[in-house]
This record gives structure tokens, sequence and C-alpha cells, in this order.
């Protein structure tokens, strides 16, 4: 008898560990995705006030900084990581493939600012901030909720 | 005596007369143009009254629920619809309602419609968006009834609440027609940014202490941003041209998108607010007292 409970003892403990384990990993991707969301707001609003002095080099610098940031988005939203204080809506898991094409045109609105700023194309490059924008709002409409979950 | 008159002259008088109330007929028709066009961009910047419609649902009819601290109250129908609009409505009825929320039959509109705010919109502003008002194409629906525990809440409750916590202004009759003044006549009464982005008590009533510092679990519980000058919790890094920026099109200066209620107010009418309105919006919130006020 005492050994089914020591049996069972261990069993709970061991769920309890991986439940927690997992509880941790989520909270430590959660972390790092608002992170990175964070470093493409600095970036960006780095390129907005870039195009108000006419800063091609800095505006073409984040924005290269943009691309490669928008290519690590999907990694960091493994299936079902939602306990904890995030605003990602299910239907990032839902709508999987369409959530990849966002991040994907995140990278080519990007990347086009790159090459505007490149060129030194004033006009051009204001058509392309606005592109970018809309290529952040595109994703964030549709997956991104209004409110921390649990709130 | 009529007789010393030709009938050449009273053929002229009869023109005269004619002449006269063509042309009076047609600038009355003009002047109800001018005053409904006005209205209609007042109705812009008033955020396209977007509460009185539910997302993604027939503009304008209500219905859209607001849960409040003792029930749930429901957004009306402000169509010109006679049953279940504003049709039978006389223009001192609408303006009842709009500046003293009281309905035509003496029913207390509940202080989560803005009458205090709207009490200081000027005399012809408050023309004009009444008569833009009528010209909404009527439809017809009922809205729900008030949902409430607590008995006689209008007739009793409301003007209690009045009586200690509201604030009516005073109406001049022309707004202000730019600056900084615009900007606070736009924020206060028009726009009524102070509706959402100061806080409340649970008994509803504004924390001016708080002045558009925000709100946690703000209208439909939506957390409000603070808009005071503020470096560390508000817009205070924010330019004049940002703030505008942001009223048009909804963008923030890190090119993120606003979401939520102030999403809806910006495509049912800040868009299409002139430029100069947004800017003198932006020069007023950047004049007032900055709060340190954390929300997100």
């Amino acid at each position: 008898m005492g050994q089914h409970k020591f049996l069972w003892a261990c069993l709970i403990g061991l769920s309890a560990f991986f439940v927690s384990t997992q509880l941790f990993a989520q909270a430590d991707v959660i972390e790092k995705r608002q992170k990175l969301m964070k470093g493409q707001s600095a970036a960006a609003k780095a390129i907005k006030g870039a195009v108000e002095a006419k800063d091609y080099t800095t505006i073409e610098t984040k924005a290269k900084e943009l691309m490669g940031s928008s290519e690590k988005i999907s990694d960091h939203f493994p299936k079902g990581s939602t306990a904890g204080k995030t605003k990602a809506k299910a239907e990032i898991w839902d709508k999987w493939d369409d959530y990849g094409q966002k991040a994907k045109n995140l990278r080519k609105a990007a990347s086009e600012l790159a090459d505007a700023a490149k060129s030194g194309d004033g006009a051009a490059v204001d058509v392309k901030v606005k592109a970018l924008s809309a290529a952040c709002k595109g994703c964030h409409e549709p997956f991104r909720a209004e409110k921390y979950s649990g709130e | 005596m009529l007789e010393i008159f030709s009938k050449g002259f009273y053929a002229s008088l009869l023109f005269l007369l004619s002449a006269g109330l063509a042309l009076g007929t047609a600038h009355s028709e003009e002047r109800k143009k001018d005053l409904v066009q006005r209205g209609q961009y007042l109705f812009a910047i008033a955020g396209g009254c977007a509460c009185h419609t539910i997302p993604d649902g027939t503009p304008h009819v209500g219905g859209r629920a607001f849960p409040i601290p003792f029930g749930t109250m429901y957004a009306t129908n402000i169509t010109a619809d006679n049953e279940t609009g504003l049709g039978s409505w006389s223009d001192k009825e609408i303006r009842n309602a709009m500046t003293a929320g009281i309905r035509p039959n003496g029913e207390r509109l509940l202080p989560v419609m803005p009458y205090e705010a709207y009490s200081g919109m000027a005399e012809e502003d408050l023309e004009a968006l009444i008569a833009y008002l009528r010209t909404l194409k009527p439809v017809r629906k009922e809205t729900p009834r008030l949902k409430t525990w607590i008995p006689f809440l209008r007739p009793v409750s409301t003007p209690i609440w009045l009586k200690l916590f509201g604030r009516f202004s005073s109406s001049a009759f022309k707004a202000p027609a730019s600056g900084v003044d615009r900007g606070r006549y736009l924020v206060e009464h028009v726009a009524l940014c102070v509706d959402c982005h100061t806080p409340r008590d649970f008994l509803g009533v504004p924390n001016r202490s708080l002045y558009l510092a925000g709100a946690k679990n703000g209208p439909l519980g939506e957390d409000v941003t603070n808009i005071t000058p503020d470096k560390e919790t508000g817009i205070g890094d924010w330019s004049r041209n940002d703030i505008a920026e942001l009223l048009l099109t909804g963008i923030k200066p890190d090119l993120d998108n606003v979401q939520g209620l102030m999403a809806e107010v910006i495509e049912a009418g800040f868009k299409n607010m002139q430029r100069e309105d947004a800017l003198a919006i932006a020069d007023y919130l950047k004049s007032i007292r900055p709060i340190g006020n954390k929300i997100k």
C-alpha cells in the first residue's frame, strides 16, 4: 500500500514538474516574442523619425533590421503558446499559413523600403513607409487582440 | 381705389413677389445644403457617432450594448425613421436629448450618452449636426430596453447623479475657429476625447485629476491610452504631426495601428477631419498638464 502511495506521489510530482516546465517555456517564448515586437517598434519609430530628417542611411539600416526580425516571427509563435500574458489570438494557429504570409509581407515591405532608401528617392520612401505600416496592420488586425489574455 | 393701378402694375407686383419667393426659397435651400454639409463634417469629428453602430452592422441604427455598473444599456437608433429613430422628433427635441439628456416623452437618458459634453457644443454647430442627422437614411430598428437591477434608475437615480456629479457647459453661438481654443473645444465638446481617455470611478464619475490620462477597463472594457504630454506614460514624445496623423490614419509614430474603439471612431469619422482641426486637437493635447499614469 505504501508503495502505491509512493508511486502515485512520484507520478503527480512528475506531472506537475512537466506542466510547470511547459508553462515556464511558454512564458519564456511569450517574453521573447514581445521583445521581438518591441524591437520592431523601435526600428519602425526610427524609420519614421529618419523620414522627416531625410536620413536615408538610417532608413535603409532599420529597414534591413526589420527584414531580419520578420523572418523570426513565426518561430516565436509555437502552437498553442497562449498560456500567459499575451495578445496573440487563437486565429494565428487556426490560420497558420495566412499568418506566415503576413510575416513574409512584412519582410517584402521592409526590403522594398530599404531599396527605396538606398536610391535616395524621397517620394518612393514615403510610399514604401506607408506600405510598411500597412504590412504591420495587415497582421495586427486579424491576429492581435485588443487586450492581454486574462484581463 | 384699386382702379388707379393698372393691370401692368399688378402683373409687375406679382412678378416681383414670385421672384422674391423663388430667390428666398433658393437661398433657403442653399443655406440648408450648407448646413447639412457642415453637419456632416461635425458628425465626422464626432467619430461618426460610432457608439450608435454595432461593428460591421448597419450604421446608426443603435442596439449596441454598453455594460454599466448597474446593468446594460443600449445605444439608440439615430436614423430618421419615424417610429424607432429621430424622424418624428422636432429639432428642439433632438437638441434637448443631445444637450440635456431628456427624451420627448420626458424620459432621462443615462449620462453614458455624453449630453453633458455636447451641452458645450456651439449653437451653430448643433444646428448643423441636427440638420445632418435628419438626412440619415431611415432604418426601422427598435432599441432594446435598458436592463438594470436598480429600480427607477432613469427617473430618480439619474437626476440625483447629475445633481451631484453632472458637469454641463454653457454654449457659445460660434465655435472657436482655430488654434488651441478650437482644439480644446473639439476635444471637450465634439470629438469627446475626454469621455474615453479620462478614467471614471465605479459610479461612472470622471476623475478630472487624471484628465485625459487614460483608463484601465474603460468603455467596453478596453484599456484607453494616456494622451497627456507625459513623456514616460503619455504621448509627450509625439510631435503635433504625429498626433494629427494618428487621428487621420490610426497609425502611431512607430507605424503600429490603433485597434478597438479608437480604430472605429477613426474609420467612422476622424479620418475625414480636416488636417487643421487634427492639428488644433494636437496643439491642445500638447498644452495640457502632463500626468504620469501608466496604462499599458
